[in-house]
């Protein structure tokens, strides 16, 4: 107990934030309690004083901790005054009484439930407000007349709960669809227990009861049966009739004939007082089956949860803050930031235009690549990618990855070379039903006349034959193999393209970008100009995203008004800067002499030539990474720049390299790979490689520190995960065995179990049981296998 | 055996409404959380908790400060 | 220490916001009722071991003899220890969780002073002799219906506070609170239907088979939903406030409540096998009672892996102690339960000590070591101090400890041993310890040894009495604890619920479920209520006038604590009493009187198997007829008068129940009776014997040597049919 104590007394007093129990390198102090920033200590502040201090009651200090706290626009949340703002957060307004769910990703502890709880305490005109925890969501109930959202999200944020408005709808509790599944599990489960009690007696005592008992358990299992028919059972037979009206057949189609016959069978039974019937089966069959149907559902949620929240959309833009302009993932960003964006960039956020004019193209979201010219003041919608020059916006609001990505991944981008997965489980799963019913018929007829044993054959085929392990197991497997990738550095558009990663067998790498970085500081000597004209060509380069210019620009004073810049990929960048001309890029581009000395880059200003010579270091694990490819893969280099660095290369590449292409040359390499039956992965930046990243089987645009995002690529990774390329790769395949053998598996379960209830030695309630266990394990197994493994196989 | 009958009956009666109960709870959403309502009880009492042998000592000594 | 929450209510935070405060003084009240019953209520079970290990101890007080003061220990522990402390538990964590005051403070009041008077009554009629003989609801009709309002009082209570609670989720103890309520009230009224012959005086409604059922439909589930569900609750309450945790899985807590729910209820036949029960009937209850593992074993693993990583405060807390070893017992016993259900196993160990041992496992554990952790945590947070001592604390707890092992293993090894002794054959066939004495010897020091596991548990509670007086005292009592939440705003009408109602599929459900229950009641309850299928046998006849006040005696001294009347049908029991029982037997026992436990051998086939006189020698003391028995004297049955003044009533109120008393014989009874009294006095006398014919003794002969006679002189085979459930109509 005392060392307990002592224990805690270490934790808070040696240097561990009073509020959020972060080591505090700069302590802030407050009478004897240490905080790590002065954040942390106001809102300490502020529980004291308002007598909350049970919010300290946890083990360890339960706060959020505030440092960015500072870094964080005050009005940011002033887009809530506007309704259509608001809309998306408000369950119900009548004018009187109010109820929004509030994002608060930072909720983790019973010290935060309890805090959020007492909003009513801190808050005046919230009513109340109910934490769920692992939703993130608050509900706050309020009174529109005493307070607003935009107050009450500032007061979260004031207690260091940071709503975050970024989240699209919030997921308003469980959707209603779901409750209803529970309801029919307990209906069906409180079916099933009851109908068993008075089934047991029947089979234990071998003979029928006494008549009168008999009769009674026997209308009693019917009338507990009944709801489980109409209520439980509902689904199935609605996705029956639609087979019977729309002509395609469903997967439920042979289920609820299973269990018309099943029920059919048993009514007359008892009604007959030929039997007891097989209501227990029945009963249970349903409640399985539903558990399944739980179980599927919980899983194909949790891939989409892993899609949207827990991917790393590997982003980030130049933000202008007091002064400095850093680079800052785009997570990061709030509202009011200032961002420069440079051509071929996404803007992150809802942003105003702070100087124009400029161009925006809103190829991903509209699918129309036109740009649109904006000027000063206008408001530029996040997913917009610049074109022309660098424009400078203020944010509106936090950037939102899952929004990014969703426009990413929006179809009308994506390539026709989707693998055909889905319609391909379609087709099957129209197969298979026809045959099942094709084979219960037969076994029926077989059996006939003895009806008990051809309706108990019928309803073990229809029943026990399960589609869904065969349909499931490919959709299951990739998406969460998608997840998983995704929370690990490579994101990929759609599940299609795990598959089509497990079948490549050569990859092709862009280099500058690429197998080069510009995360560390560039080499670049020049010459030939004054120093007053290199001021102005890195003026010009700094609009630039491609890594010789971005070298360029870093490597000194990039002041300077730049004006109608003019890029073309493959050949140079020509701009007007304080009023004189420059051109950087080839030789032709630039009209001045060619200088043949390798790796030069010429530069024209007003007509004065210049060269400079820019050395991007190679990424540091590089040569590893290609080594261990080109153990299974052959591997080539494609390049754009002129072969001076051939050398370097030679050992990891061998003849497989390509220089001096322009983008359409790659694309033309990619091609002649795929001519001699190659399927080609393209690893680039996606700047001059666009064209071949979209023509190759898979195209991966690596990218560091920008927020360019190739509307053609199909996986985007950060730069410095590129190193786990080949666990990417192996990750692939373990997808594609996972799926081939949960294949095999249930085609040999299907075999035996339809062999088996063919004779008929499978009672309904075996079946019941087996059949749900055939898809639960399918589903289990594919999503267990790959999560397993992506520990196994990925870097974390 | 008669009473037989008399126990079913009365012990359908109670699992009926108990199954009415149960339909109430999900369709109001009682059980859309499963998580949270476990945290709330532990801060739910009035009063400041006392240490009174040593369970939440070490959290109460922990907030005195 | 003055607290936000304590502040007057602060006008900014809005109208909707409520201050309110908890009330502390019910549950003060009941804390104090549970811990000195508890106190009482072992001793007294003390008391009734010792009696098995010194048969003279306090002998020849007709209210302190063992038949009665059984029950008398029983109810105590069930009703007022473990009844007590449920209430504790429910109104300091229901308000809590309901952030709301309870109900009305005059039900709490009416509530805790009218559970008081139920208990005072029932220690005031149980030693004397005033008693149904049902086990766990001896008590007689008019503290049947007292209970009844007490419990209604309860209820309305609760679910007052359940509609006014202030916060909008229900925390699933409240569901485990609930489920008590109704389960209890109903299984009480059904098990209670009984008609008065007097004020203190009743007949079961039911007779042999069909009151068995009822008594162990009830009897197990009193078990389930007396001292398991509000248990439960408790401990999904106080494991995690105590140990600071969240529950381990509250999702599995949920599943866990309506597991349980949905099967515990068909459970109670597995109290009857190898009976005269129908054999699906018994095999019934023991299918749903080896399901109930399942739920069982999710709760106490729930409570268990709540503790997880606070293991080293285990070590230092004696609440924790006492709830992991309440949660470990549960779990046990819900083990060892299902296992007793299975036919073989309980062939073994019905009417054995054994589960003596196992209910015992149940009750100090699990629901003593719930009821004390409460107590340990309650009493120190309304009193706003810490606990006395935390060292008298863990002393109390070793006591207890120690003392279940001793209690329980001692009768654990007792039970089988005399189990396997009552069953052993020689070579011959012929049965190894044929005088059932001899297997009653062997048990003694088993009982010595229970006696000091009791006296240890006691002593343990007693020192709990003092360590919380001592922790009162040093405390200042808070009555009312001021608390402060907004009221609950109601769900806009979304109409979730009506759109359920309105999907056509689950209304026409509805109503078509419920129209087949009800016709299925229409249809079977008259037929099955004019002629009860149990066979019926030409040779039963109803019990003459002095056999029937002989049989009320029989009841009235809790003969059926230590004797049991039902012969299973197994050799070494039909070699040892006789013939086994048949239901057909049984149609005019209004209450059945099967027992549940063999301390002394069956007496279902004793009729005729000694003289008149042998009874007569053998009641007065024991020992003189058979050395070593441990049975009690009777002297007091040989000096007072046989009371028939309600003879004529008691003949009625049978014959409404179905007993073939011809029309008007309730006038000739008490001739009837005297007639009979005086041909075995005179037997008596005749033998040396002298006795007045009006000694409530005679009576007792007349009914012991009728027992089991009606089918006596036919051979047992020709009965055989009407075993069957199927025979007979």
């Amino acid at each position: 107990m005392l060392a307990y104590v002592a224990q805690q007394d270490t934790s808070t007093t040696a240097l561990f934030c009073r509020h959020c129990g972060d080591p505090c390198d700069r302590p802030v102090r407050d009478g004897d309690e240490v905080f790590c920033c002065t954040g942390c200590r106001s809102v300490h502040a502020l529980l004291m004083q308002e007598g909350l201090d049970r919010y300290y009651a946890c083990e360890r200090p339960p706060g959020v901790s505030q440092r960015d706290a500072a870094l964080r626009e005050p009005d940011r949340f002033a887009a809530l005054d506007d309704p259509a703002a608001a809309a998306p957060f408000l369950e119900f307004d009548d004018g009187r009484i109010a109820r929004a769910r509030i994002p608060v990703p930072a909720l983790h502890c019973a010290s935060c439930v309890w805090l959020l709880e007492r909003l009513w305490k801190l808050q005046p005109g919230v009513v109340s407000s109910e934490v769920d925890l692992l939703r993130g969501i608050v509900r706050v109930t309020f009174r529109p007349r005493e307070t607003t959202l935009r107050a009450i999200a500032e007061r979260m944020a004031a207690l260091g709960y940071e709503p975050n408005l970024a989240v699209e709808r919030p997921t308003g509790g469980v959707p209603a669809a779901r409750r209803r599944l529970y309801r029919q599990i307990g209906v069906a489960g409180f079916a099933f227990g009851n109908i068993m009690l008075f089934s047991i007696p029947r089979y234990v005592n071998g003979a029928p009861l006494e008549e009168g008992f008999q009769r009674l358990f026997d209308l009693l299992n019917l009338g507990f049966a009944l709801p489980v028919l109409l209520f439980s059972a509902s689904d199935w037979f609605r996705g029956a009739w639609q087979t019977l009206r729309t002509r395609h057949v469903t997967l439920e189609f042979p289920v609820a004939l299973g269990l018309t016959v099943i029920f059919a069978r048993s009514v007359a039974d008892i009604a007959l007082g030929t039997g007891e019937g097989f209501m227990d089966s029945f009963s249970g069959l349903v409640f399985f089956l539903l558990i399944g149907r739980l179980f599927q559902q919980k899983t194909f949620e949790r891939m989409a949860f892993d899609r949207t929240y827990r991917s790393f959309f590997p982003l980030a833009v130049r933000v202008e803050r007091d002064g400095t302009c850093n680079v800052v993932p785009i997570e990061r960003i709030g509202a009011g930031d200032v961002m420069l964006v440079r051509p071929h960039e996404l803007v992150p956020a809802d942003a105003v235009l702070l100087d124009g004019p400029g161009a925006i193209d809103y190829a991903f979201v509209t699918g129309e690549s036109v740009p649109v010219a904006v000027s000063a003041g206008d408001t530029v919608h996040a997913g917009g990618r610049v074109a022309g020059h660098t424009l400078r916006l203020r944010a509106l609001g936090p950037a939102s990855h899952s929004r990014l990505a969703s426009l990413w991944a929006n179809p009308i981008l994506q390539a026709p070379k989707t693998t055909a997965l889905a319609n391909l489980n379609d087709r099957f799963g129209l197969w298979f039903t026809v045959c099942a019913v094709a084979i219960a018929v037969a076994g029926a007829i077989w059996w006939w006349p003895d009806l008990g044993m051809s309706a108990r054959v019928a309803t073990a085929v229809l029943i026990i034959a399960c589609p869904c392990a065969l349909t499931m197991a490919a959709p299951v497997t990739l998406g969460t193999a998608l997840g998983q990738l995704g929370g690990r550095g490579l994101f990929a558009r759609h599940p299609g393209v795990v598959l089509d990663l497990s079948r490549i067998d050569t990859i092709a790498f862009d280099k500058t970008g690429t197998l080069t970085t510009l995360s560390a500081p560039a080499l670049v000597e020049h010459g030939g100009l004054p120093a007053a004209d290199w001021r102005l060509v890195r003026a010009a380069a700094a609009h630039s995203v491609h890594p010789i210019s971005r070298a360029l620009a870093q490597s000194g004073d990039a002041s300077g008004v730049v004006s109608d810049l003019v890029e073309t990929p493959g050949r140079g960048l020509s701009a007007v800067v304080d009023g004189s001309r420059v051109r950087i890029g080839t030789a032709e581009f630039t009209g001045v002499a060619a200088d043949d000395r390798p790796g030069v880059t010429h530069v024209s200003v007003d007509g004065r030539a210049g060269w400079v010579r820019v050395t991007v270091p190679t990424r540091d694990g590089i040569d590893e990474t290609v080594r261990a490819l080109s153990r299974e893969h052959d591997v080539h280099l494609v390049s754009g720049d002129h072969d001076a660095e051939a050398a370097r290369w030679q050992p990891l590449f061998g003849r497989g390299m390509a220089f001096r292409r322009t983008p359409a040359g790659k694309v033309e390499f990619v091609r002649g790979l795929q001519a001699r039956g190659r399927r080609v992965l393209m690893v680039g930046d996606g700047l001059n490689d666009a064209g071949a990243l979209a023509a190759a089987d898979v195209g991966i645009a690596a990218s560091d520190a920008t927020a360019c995002v190739v509307p053609a690529c199909d996986a985007v990774i950060a730069g410095d995960r590129l190193r786990e390329l080949p666990a990417y790769l192996r990750y692939a395949r373990r997808a594609r065995s996972v799926i081939v053998l949960l294949f095999v598996l249930s085609m040999v379960y299907n075999a035996v179990a339809l062999g088996i209830a063919l004779t008929g030695a499978l009672t309904p309630l075996a079946a019941a049981v087996l059949m749900p266990i055939s898809s639960i394990g399918t589903i289990g197994g594919a999503a267990g296998a790959m999560r397993w493994s992506a520990r196994r196989l990925l870097p974390s | 055996m008669s009473v037989i009958v008399l126990l079913i009956v009365a012990g359908s009666l109670v699992a009926g409404g108990f199954l009415a109960a149960f339909l109430w709870a999900v369709e109001s959403g009682q059980f859309d959380d499963t998580h949270t309502p476990a945290l709330r009880v532990l801060l739910d009492d009035a009063v400041e908790r006392h240490s009174s042998i040593g369970s939440e000592g070490a959290v109460h000594d922990h907030t005195r400060r | 220490m003055i607290t936000p929450v304590a502040e007057p209510s602060r006008p900014h935070a809005g109208g909707a916001v409520e201050t309110f405060a908890y009330d502390n003084r019910i549950v003060r009240q009941f804390a104090v009722a549970t811990a000195v019953w508890g106190v009482v209520a072992f001793i007294v079970g003390l008391v009734v071991a010792l009696k098995l290990v010194f048969p003279g101890l306090l002998a020849g007080i007709p209210e302190l003899s063992y038949g009665r003061i059984r029950p008398l220990h029983t109810n105590a522990a069930i009703f007022a220890f473990a009844g007590n402390a449920i209430f504790v538990g429910v109104y300091y964590s229901l308000q809590r969780l309901c952030k709301a005051r309870m109900y009305s403070d005059r039900l709490s009041a009416l509530h805790f002073w009218g559970w008081q008077l139920v208990i005072v009554t029932a220690a005031l009629t149980l030693p004397l002799g005033f008693t149904t003989s049902k086990e766990y609801a001896e008590l007689e009709w008019p503290i049947d219906l007292l209970i009844t309002g007490v419990w209604v009082a309860f209820g309305w209570n609760m679910i007052g506070t359940i509609l006014r609670r202030r916060e909008r989720h229900m925390y699933v103890a409240i569901w485990f609170y609930l489920a008590t309520f109704i389960t209890v009230a109903m299984l009480h009224v059904v098990n209670s239907l009984e008609l008065p012959v007097s004020l203190l005086k009743s007949y079961s409604m039911y007779a042999g088979v069909q009151d068995a059922l009822v008594q162990w439909w009830y009897g197990h589930n009193a078990v389930a939903f007396f001292l398991t569900t509000p248990f439960l609750g408790m401990m999904y309450y106080f494991i995690p406030k105590a140990a600071n945790r969240p529950v381990f899985s509250y999702r599995l807590s949920i599943v866990h409540f309506w597991a349980l729910i949905f099967i515990y209820i068909w459970a109670g036949p597995h109290h009857l096998l190898y009976t005269a029960l129908p054999d699906w009937a018994q095999s019934l209850g023991t299918v749903f009672s080896v399901m109930l593992i399942a739920p069982s074993w999710g709760g106490m693993v729930n409570g268990l892996l709540t503790l997880r990583g606070a293991w080293d405060r285990v070590r230092q807390d004696p609440v924790l102690k006492f709830l992991v070893v309440g949660v470990t017992a549960y779990g046990m016993a819900t083990f060892e339960g299902p296992m007793l259900s299975l036919k073989t196993v309980n062939g073994l160990t019905h009417y054995t000590d054994y589960i003596i041992g196992h209910v015992h496992l149940g009750a100090l554990a699990w629901n003593g070591g719930l009821a004390f952790a409460m107590l340990y945590y309650i009493v120190p947070r309304i009193y706003r101090t810490s606990l006395y001592s935390v060292r008298l604390a863990n002393v109390h707890f070793w006591l207890a400890t120690t003392g279940i092992l001793f209690y329980v293993i001692p009768m654990y090894v007792g039970g089988i041993t005399q189990s396997l002794m009552w069953r052993e054959f020689t070579g011959e066939g012929l049965l190894r310890y044929g005088n059932f004495l001899e297997t009653v010897v062997r048990l003694a020091p088993m009982y010595a040894l229970r006696a000091v596991g009791g006296t240890l548990f006691t002593a343990g509670a007693v020192l709990a009495l003092v360590n919380l007086y001592r922790t009162a005292q040093q405390g200042s009592f808070a009555a009312e604890e001021e608390a402060q939440a907004p009221a609950l705003v109601r769900e806009p009408a979304t109409g979730a619920w009506h759109r359920r109602l309105e999907s056509r599929p689950v209304q026409f459900a509805v109503f078509t479920f419920v129209a087949v229950i009800i016709g299925g009641v229409v249809e079977f309850v008259p037929t099955f209520l004019v002629r009860s299928n149990v066979p019926t046998i030409e040779t039963v006849r109803p019990y003459t006038p002095l056999e029937l006040e002989g049989r009320d005696l029989y009841i009235r001294e809790g003969c059926l604590g230590c004797h049991s009347q039902m012969v299973r049908p197994m050799r070494a029991e039909t070699e040892r009493y006789g013939d086994y029982s048949k239901p057909g037997e049984f149609v005019y026992d209004h209450p059945f009187l099967w027992g549940s436990k063999r301390t002394g051998p069956d007496l279902h086939r004793v009729g005729g198997k000694y003289p008149d006189s042998w009874h007569f020698v053998h009641m007065k003391e024991p020992t003189a007829t058979s050395p070593g028995s441990i049975m009690p004297g009777y002297p007091w049955l040989y000096e007072r008068k046989l009371d028939t003044s309600h003879i004529e009533g008691k003949i009625i109120t049978l014959r409404r129940l179905g007993v073939p008393y011809p029309e008007g014989f309730e006038h000739e009874a008490r001739a009837a009776l005297e007639e009979q009294a005086a041909r075995i006095a005179g037997g008596l006398t005749s033998a040396g014997l002298p006795i007045d014919p009006d000694r409530e003794i005679v009576a007792l002969i007349a009914y012991l040597q009728r027992l089991g006679t009606d089918i006596k002189p036919r051979p047992s085979h020709t009965q055989a049919s009407a075993a069957g459930p199927n025979g007979g109509l």
